[in-house]
């Protein structure tokens, strides 16, 4: 019984190799040519790569209910209020 | 193949080979003696060397030369998805840009709002491992897998306080561990890889299985499906080091590729199709390009040395992100074949690793039981 399973699993790797011999290849140089290409062209839409118009990216938005951005406003706030007053003396 | 999970695989290995469709015994022909077999293999072997050789023309890298070299990096932690009890296993994003599933040791499968990185909803698994989850295209469920052997789908109820696990529909059944899986084009078809050395497609609704994949020797680790623009096409990498490039509807490995020295944790298609990127315990990342048919660059440092667990592309495929089990992630430029930043904040083995689907972000999970997105 091993010797038969050994003998088909042989056969079904010569199979097996005759079909990856015979893929079409084109040479690494064009290739290579086509991937970066590729990247080159698709560069500009890449957030991670080059980056995006602030405000666009959602993840690199403060949330909205952050307790600092909240405590910031405030004194924000308080420093307009000051002015104010001071202006209208 | 190490570690206290796939060393009780070991010893379905020898199993691989004999569990294969075409049992019925054949004639034997004069020629075809075991040793005229193997003296034949190793011939087309060589010949196959010789013919991806030939076209071995230039580097990679020596045709990215006169491309601009990237700039300064800042990528930071901007979101941090705390719940888990356990290590994270795997993650997935949902084509919606913000929800994330992730599944951990400790048999918890959560998705989550990454914008807000609030728990949307939770389901314990009946066992532990859960190393595989993926989010299904219409938003509407999730797929997970494990220790239990099986990948199962749970559609996503609007309803919070409704029990998740009873509508759980199991779809896949291997003899071994469930190491990834992920929904083809719709939610209609599931692509899984086991511990029992296989790959197989399965109808969600009605649990068939429609075509296994056999070829790895040992553990499949990965896996991942060629973007839809290019046809029906996957490819796995797994513990007998080999990549392999499967045609769906027909079953057969079309192309295989064998040059890293340790088991494959990681195979990613390049967005174009035309490559994918590993990731290896051998402490490189390696990109092949599927017509010209062999490796094309390899990523590493000497100052690396442990595994890279999970890789995966910026938009333009020209960033790879690796997560690496010495707790951190590497981001190489894949053109020029260099190293361009490197992101610390894990407390352990970065284990998933997935760039969202619009590119603006990415997820890694870790065994430090967190989740992290970066941008």
């Amino acid at each position: 019984m091993t010797s038969n399973s050994n003998l088909s699993n042989m056969r079904r790797l010569v199979d097996q190799l005759k079909l990856e011999a015979s893929v079409e290849r084109i040479k690494v140089s064009q290739a290579a040519a086509e991937l970066q290409q590729y990247c080159l062209q698709n560069a500009a839409k890449d957030a991670l790569l080059v980056g995006v118009p602030t405000g666009s990216n959602p993840f690199r938005e403060p949330r909205s209910c952050n307790l600092f951005q909240g405590q910031q406003n405030i004194r924000i706030m308080q420093r307009k209020t000051y002015i104010g007053t001071q202006k209208n003396d | 193949c190490v570690g206290p999970i796939r060393t009780a695989s070991l010893l379905s290995q020898r199993e691989h080979l004999s569990l294969t469709p075409e049992m019925a015994t054949q004639e034997v022909q004069p020629n075809e003696t075991l040793s005229n077999l193997k003296a034949e293999s190793d011939t087309l072997k060589t010949k196959l060397e010789d013919e991806r050789a030939k076209l071995h023309d230039v580097e990679l890298h020596q045709v990215a030369e006169k491309v601009d070299g990237l700039g300064q990096f800042i990528m930071k932690t901007r979101r941090t998805l705390k719940g888990h009890g356990n290590k994270v296993l795997c993650m997935d994003w949902c084509k919606d840009k913000r929800r994330i599933v992730s599944s951990s040791q400790d048999g918890k499968v959560i998705v989550w709002d990454a914008f807000t990185t609030n728990k949307e909803h939770a389901v314990t698994m009946p066992c532990t491992w859960v190393m595989a989850c993926a989010y299904a295209p219409s938003g509407c469920a999730v797929a997970c897998g494990g220790l239990d052997n099986k990948c199962s789908v749970y559609p996503l109820s609007l309803d919070k306080n409704e029990n998740l696990a009873a509508k759980k529909k199991s779809v896949a059944m291997h003899t071994n561990y469930l190491s990834a899986c992920s929904f083809t084009n719709s939610d209609m078809q599931i692509l899984t890889s086991s511990g029992d050395g296989t790959c197989a497609l399965w109808d969600v609704e009605s649990g068939q299985l429609l075509q296994s994949f056999h070829g790895h020797a040992a553990d499949v680790l990965c896996l991942d499906l060629a973007p839809s623009e290019t046809g029906n096409t996957f490819i796995s990498g797994g513990c007998d080091k080999k990549a392999n490039v499967w045609d769906m509807r027909s079953g057969q490995c079309i192309q295989s590729f064998e040059t890293h020295e340790s088991d494959i944790n990681s195979v990613r298609y390049y967005p174009s199709g035309d490559a994918f990127a590993s990731g290896s315990d051998d402490a490189t990342c390696r990109l092949y390009d599927l017509r010209a048919d062999r490796e094309v660059a390899i990523y590493s440092k000497e100052s690396i040395i442990f595994g890279a667990s999970s890789v995966d592309f910026s938009l333009s495929g020209r960033l790879l992100f690796g997560g690496y089990n010495d707790y951190t992630i590497n981001v190489w430029d894949v053109l020029k074949g260099t190293r361009v930043s490197i992101l610390f904040g894990h407390e352990n083995r970065v284990s998933a690793l997935r760039v969202s689907p619009d590119g603006t972000a990415f997820c890694s999970g870790s065994w430090d039981h967190t989740l992290r997105v970066w941008a």
